[in-house]
C-alpha cells in the first residue's frame, strides 16, 4: 500500500511538472503572469485527477470499505478522511512543484509572497479534493470510473478555477480587487466539504 | 367523476402551444429595431427556463429518495434530468442564434446566462451517463442521487463567478432586452406557463416509461 | 439583417418543436415495446 502510494506521488508530480513544460512550449515561451496563473491550476487540477480515481478504487479491491463500515466509527468520517488524504496529497505534489518552476521557468514571482501563495493554494486545493473525493466514490464502481471522474468534476470546478486563478495572478501582480473571489472560494469549500459529508451517511446506510 | 388529470395535462398543454403560437407570431408586434429574429427570445428563454426548473426538480427528487428510498423519487429524476437536458440543448442552439443575429458573435464566455446553461449541461449530461453505468444498484443510485443535489447546489455558483468574471472581461454582448412591449410581456409570460406545462407532460410520460421499464425488471427477475 | 433573421427564427422554432415532437415519440415508443415485452412474459408465465 505504502510502495504505491510513492508511485502514486511520482505519477502526478511529474504529471503536473510535464503539463507546465508542455505549456510552456505551447505558449511559445512566453507565458505573461496572468497565464502562468492559468497554467499552474490547470496542471494542478489535471494532475488531482490521477490520485482522485484511486482513493477509492483501492479499497474496493481488497474489500476495504467494507472492513471499514462495520466499524463503530461515524461513517461520514470515512468521507472525512479521505478527502484530507487527497489534500494532503495533493498540496504536497503542489509544494514540490512550485520551487522546480520556480527554477525552471525563471518565475520569481512565485516565491515573492509565498504565503498568500501557499493560502490559495489551500483554498483551491481544498475544493478540488473536497469534491473528487465525492465524485472518487461516487464513480467508484462504474465500468467508465476513470474518464468519468474527470468528465464530472470538471465542470463542478469551473468557479474554483476562475476564482483561484484571479487569486493567484493578483498575487503575481496585484490589479483590480479579489475580495469577491476570495469569498467565493471560502463559501464554496464550505459548502463542498459540509455538503459530501453529511450526504455520504445516506449513501452508505444498508 | 374521476377525473384523468394526465389527459388533461396533455389536452391543456396542447391547447396553451396553439395560443402562444399565436400570441407570438400574430398578438405581439414586431420589434422595431431587431425585427422578426426577436421572436426567437420567447422560445429561447423558454427552453432555458425549462431546462432549469427540470434540473431543479433532479435535485429535490434526489433529496427525496436519499431520505426515504422512494423509487419513484429515482425515476422522476431521471426522466426529469432527461428533459433537462434537452432542453438545455435547445437552449443552447437558439442562444447562439439569437446572439449572431443581433451582436454579430455566436457566444460570449462573460454572458452568465449562457454560460450557465453550458455547464448545466455537461453536469446533467454526465448525471445521465451515471446513471447508465450504475445499474439497478441501491446504492448506485444514491450515489447519483447525491451527484444530482451536488451538481444543481454548484448552479447559482457558477452562474455568479461569471457574474464577476465579466466585471475584468468586458463584455462583447449586452443581454438586456430593454423593455418589453404589453403585449410581449403577455406573448413571453403565457409561453412560459406553457412550456412548463410541457415539462410536466413530458415529465409524466417519461415517469409512466421508467416505471413501466421497472415492472420489467422485476419481472425477469421473478423468473 | 431581416432575411438572415428570418431564417434563423424559423430554424430555431422548427428545430424546438422538431426536437419536442421526436422525444416524445422516442419515450412513446420506448414504453410500447416494454410493455409488448411485458404482455409476452405474462403470457409465457400463464403457459
Amino acid at each position: 500500500m505504502e510502495l504505491r502510494t510513492k508511485e502514486l506521488f511520482n505519477s502526478m508530480f511529474l504529471f503536473a511538472l510535464l503539463a507546465l513544460i508542455i505549456f510552456n512550449f505551447a505558449f511559445a515561451g512566453s507565458m505573461p503572469k496572468s497565464v502562468l496563473a492559468g497554467a499552474l491550476w490547470v496542471a494542478f487540477l489535471f494532475a488531482s485527477v490521477l490520485g482522485l480515481n484511486r482513493s477509492f478504487v483501492k479499497e474496493q479491491d481488497k474489500g476495504c470499505l467494507e472492513g471499514l463500515l462495520l466499524a463503530p466509527a461515524d461513517r461520514s468520517a470515512i468521507y472525512f478522511g479521505k478527502f484530507l488524504g487527497n489534500l494532503v496529497f495533493l498540496l504536497f505534489v503542489e509544494a514540490v512543484s512550485l520551487p522546480l518552476v520556480t527554477v525552471f521557468f525563471n518565475r520569481t514571482e512565485i516565491v515573492h509572497h509565498p504565503l498568500e501563495l501557499a493560502g490559495i493554494l489551500v483554498l483551491g486545493s481544498v475544493a478540488i479534493s473536497s469534491v473528487g473525493t465525492i465524485l472518487s466514490a461516487i464513480t467508484a464502481n462504474t465500468k467508465t470510473r476513470e474518464l468519468l471522474l474527470p468528465i464530472l468534476l470538471f465542470p463542478l470546478m469551473i468557479p474554483v478555477i476562475i476564482g483561484a486563478v484571479e487569486i493567484t495572478a493578483y498575487i503575481f501582480e496585484p490589479k483590480g480587487t479579489i475580495d469577491q473571489w476570495l469569498r467565493l472560494l471560502v463559501v464554496y469549500d464550505i459548502i463542498f466539504v459540509l455538503v459530501p459529508y453529511v450526504l455520504f451517511d445516506y449513501v452508505v446506510e444498508e | 367523476m374521476k377525473v384523468d388529470w394526465s389527459k388533461v395535462l396533455s389536452v391543456a398543454t396542447l391547447v396553451m402551444m396553439l395560443v402562444s403560437l399565436y400570441l407570438i407570431f400574430i398578438y405581439a408586434p414586431i420589434e422595431k429595431t431587431m425585427g422578426v429574429v426577436q421572436k426567437i427570445f420567447y422560445v429561447h428563454v423558454s427552453t432555458a427556463w425549462t431546462g432549469f426548473l427540470a434540473f431543479f426538480i433532479v435535485f429535490v427528487s434526489s433529496i427525496i429518495f436519499l431520505r426515504n428510498g422512494s423509487r419513484l423519487a429515482d425515476i422522476v429524476a431521471y426522466a426529469s434530468a432527461e428533459i433537462g437536458v434537452l432542453f438545455t440543448t435547445l437552449t443552447l442552439i437558439t442562444g447562439p442564434m439569437w446572439a449572431r443575429s443581433f451582436w454579430g458573435k455566436w457566444w460570449d464566455w462573460s454572458e452568465p446566462r449562457l454560460v450557465t446553461a453550458l455547464i448545466l449541461w455537461f453536469l446533467y449530461s454526465g448525471y445521465l451517463i451515471l446513471h447508465r453505468s450504475a445499474g439497478e444498484d441501491i446504492r448506485r443510485a444514491r450515489f447519483n442521487a447525491v451527484y444530482g443535489i451536488i451538481a444543481f447546489i454548484d448552479v447559482p455558483i457558477v452562474f455568479l463567478s461569471v457574474r464577476w468574471y465579466r466585471a475584468s472581461h468586458p463584455p462583447l454582448l449586452v443581454f438586456e432586452p430593454g423593455g418589453l412591449d404589453a403585449s410581449m410581456k403577455v406573448a413571453f409570460f403565457v409561453t412560459l406557463f406553457t412550456f412548463t406545462l410541457l415539462y410536466f407532460w413530458l415529465l409524466n410520460l417519461g415517469t409512466r416509461a421508467g416505471k413501466v421499464q421497472d415492472e420489467l425488471r422485476t419481472l425477469k427477475e421473478g423468473l | 439583417m431581416t432575411d438572415s433573421g428570418m431564417t434563423y427564427m424559423v430554424i430555431a422554432y422548427s428545430l424546438v418543436f422538431a426536437v419536442i415532437f421526436a422525444y416524445t415519440l422516442t419515450l412513446g415508443s420506448r414504453m410500447g415495446k416494454i410493455e409488448r415485452e411485458i404482455e409476452a412474459l405474462k403470457q409465457a408465465q400463464k403457459k
